[in-house]
């Protein structure tokens, strides 16, 4: 699959679909701080959803739908940033430690995939956030990267195993390409598919991470996001006040965004695997006999 | 070296290094985080608007057991200390020591997660079997897609929404804690059932996050069991479906699935923490959380060590009974 190949995603309806909700979302990140009231300006508390508050207020007297919306901004950002400097690492690592696997580096490479993989990630990232005394996202970032390009690399470097004896690689290098070229012009393009999964499932994981974080209490509970509202709203005890619309929202969306990228996922692997494409032209010649048959 | 005595000599040297990285980061991220505990601690009191007098800070220093000596002398200390299981003390159960809080939550984290790991394993392979037998049927397409949706909301906040949903609105089980408070724990029937009903929920969700792991595993496994000579040999001899799919998918399926243990029980660990936290169940997650609520390092530091080498050592014993059944693994090492 080339560059191009990830726009054939839009082909296939879970595609189109994932891309309109992620779309969606991004719009509303962007635009959001201009249009809807202040998240610090404070009304009624617990006011239940109206024609005023869309979804209520909560134990402070904040109008809901305000943190909603202007949370998506660090949940995109945190998704997008930590998803995109995971693939990076993860298949740096991979690189070294699959196609140089036989060189000390690789071997070393490998030992510290090994390692890191196993060493439980969400107490890890704990106490690392507990010693962040900063409101600000960037350090969380940091810490949520740290904990999870392990998994991928493992998963890229298995693919690199593979694919680094096969017949068009070993020609390659028969014919004197130098490493270099072989990565970039053999290697890199078989994995763009693997490549794209593991950054919308990064970005996924960053999402769920940074919001496990601050429902902990930690990585700045004060920043206006998804994961912050739930902490608020377990800390003020909202579903045993029965304020589902404060507890409800934010999960939803983080889920939202979860969805969209599943599908995109989904989408992707319809795309490139061809047998999933052979069975959907089987169903279809399937379908064909029946008609015939019928008639 | 016959191959069972390298395997074993690799694994428990993996075991080793993975033990001292594990130490070197508890060791090293108080101290390349900007400011030790003492000064962040003392920051969060500034921020709160609390000022205490200068010695304040010594004070909190020898809390922590902050040193000024150079850092080899420090490493050394730091690693005799843990290796002989001495933790420091911790301030949010102040006087009694990191090693006795984490002593007293354990049990419950072993009578949770063993329960639900097990659980796990058996219907997570069983169901990844039969889906990958029905392969791309309105079973496997449902359920997969089930699990891969469930997987993108936050966890804890769906085991909220069943807290809520059967604790306080149906009021069918109880809102927290392991057991009954009226009753102590010890080996009747009574405190048993009373576990497992205070359990049931903690459990049903610590499922939910961790089925779908060993069911997509154990899918993909059997899809490509499927199309090995001996399950066509099978087919042609006339074998009863049932007989097929526990002898000859089943048998080969299971044992590539183990090899994934170690990722899922970090899964399983941090969901558990998150659990916890939500069901205020007394393990070792409730005491972490408790621990980041009050800044108490020493109990976050020592929580997260005895996390590590619990995690690291199942994997290991996991890798030896691996090597044990399957001996291609052990022929190749």
């Amino acid at each position: 699959m080339n560059e191009s190949g990830i726009w054939l995603t839009l082909s296939s309806t879970k595609g189109r679909v994932g891309f309109g909700i992620l779309l969606a979302l991004v719009a509303i990140a962007l635009v959001s701080p201009y249009v809807v009231p202040s998240p610090e300006k404070a009304y009624g508390q617990y006011l239940p959803p109206s024609a005023k508050h869309l979804l209520g207020t909560d134990y402070f007297g904040y109008n809901v739908l305000s943190w909603v919306l202007i949370g998506s901004r660090v949940s995109l950002l945190v998704g997008f940033l930590a998803g995109a400097a995971i693939t990076a690492i993860a298949l740096a690592m991979a690189v070294i430690a699959g196609y140089f696997e036989k060189t000390i580096l690789g071997e070393l490479f490998s030992a510290i995939i090994n390692v890191f993989l196993v060493i439980p990630a969400l107490p890890l990232l704990i106490v690392i956030a507990s010693y962040i005394v900063t409101q600000s996202v960037y350090p969380v970032i940091f810490a949520i990267v740290i904990i999870s390009w392990p998994y991928p690399a493992r998963i890229l470097r298995s693919q690199i195993l593979t694919l680094k004896n096969r017949e068009f690689v070993l020609a390659d290098k028969g014919l004197g390409l130098s490493d270099f070229q072989i990565i970039r012009s053999d290697i890199l393009p078989s994995l763009y598919s693997i490549i794209f999964s593991v950054f919308l499932f990064g970005t996924i994981g960053a999402i769920l991470t940074q919001a496990s974080l601050q429902f902990l209490g930690l990585g700045g509970v004060s920043i206006v996001s998804w994961g912050s509202m739930l902490y608020w709203a377990q800390n003020e005890e909202a579903l045993f006040s029965g304020a589902w619309w404060w507890f409800l929202p934010p999960g939803i969306m983080i889920g939202l965004v979860g969805v969209a990228l599943v599908l995109i996922n989904l989408s992707l692997d319809e795309v490139v695997n061809p047998r999933l494409q052979a069975l959907k032209l089987s169903k279809k010649a399937k379908e064909i006999q029946k008609t015939f048959a019928a008639s | 070296m016959s191959g069972r005595t390298s395997y074993l000599a690799k694994k428990t040297a993996y075991l080793a290094v993975e033990v001292w990285v594990a130490l070197t980061i508890n060791f090293a991220i108080p101290r390349l985080m900007p400011g030790d505990p003492a000064r962040v601690l003392l920051s969060r009191y500034l921020q709160q608007g609390v000022v205490f007098p200068p010695q304040t800070l010594t004070a909190f220093e020898s809390l922590f057991g902050i040193s000024h000596a150079p850092i080899y002398v420090q490493y050394g200390q730091y690693l005799v200390n843990t290796l002989t299981g001495n933790l420091g003390t911790s301030f949010t159960y102040y006087p009694a020591s990191v090693w006795s809080v984490i002593r007293y939550a354990v049990p419950w984290d072993i009578a949770l997660l063993g329960v639900a790991t097990l659980l796990s394993f058996a219907l997570g392979t069983f169901l990844g079997l039969l889906v990958g037998w029905s392969r791309n049927g309105k079973l496997d397409s449902s359920l997969t897609s089930v699990f891969s949706f469930l997987g993108a909301f936050p966890y804890f906040w769906v085991a909220l929404g069943l807290l809520y949903t059967f604790s306080l609105v149906y009021k069918v089980f109880p809102v927290g804690h392991a057991y009954a408070l009226n009753i102590l724990p010890n080996f009747s029937l009574q405190f048993f059932g009373s576990y497992l009903y205070h359990a049931f929920l903690p459990v049903t969700t610590l499922l939910l996050v961790s089925l779908g792991g060993w069911l997509l595993l154990t899918r993909n496994t059997a899809v490509t069991n499927l199309s090995e000579d001996y399950m066509l040999f099978g087919q042609a001899a006339g074998l009863k479906k049932r007989r097929m799919l526990i002898y000859y998918l089943g048998k080969n399926s299971i044992l590539p699935s183990l090899t994934s243990f170690s990722i899922s029980l970090g899964l399983i660990v941090g969901g558990a923490i998150l659990t916890e936290i939500v069901f205020s169940y007394p393990g070792i997650g409730y005491v972490l959380y408790q621990a980041v609520l009050n800044d108490d390092y020493p109990l976050i530091q020592g929580i997260f060590f005895v996390i590590t080498v619990v995690v690291l050592v199942t994997n290991y014993i996991v890798d030896l009974i691996y090597g044990f059944i399957d001996p291609r693994v052990t022929a190749t090492a």
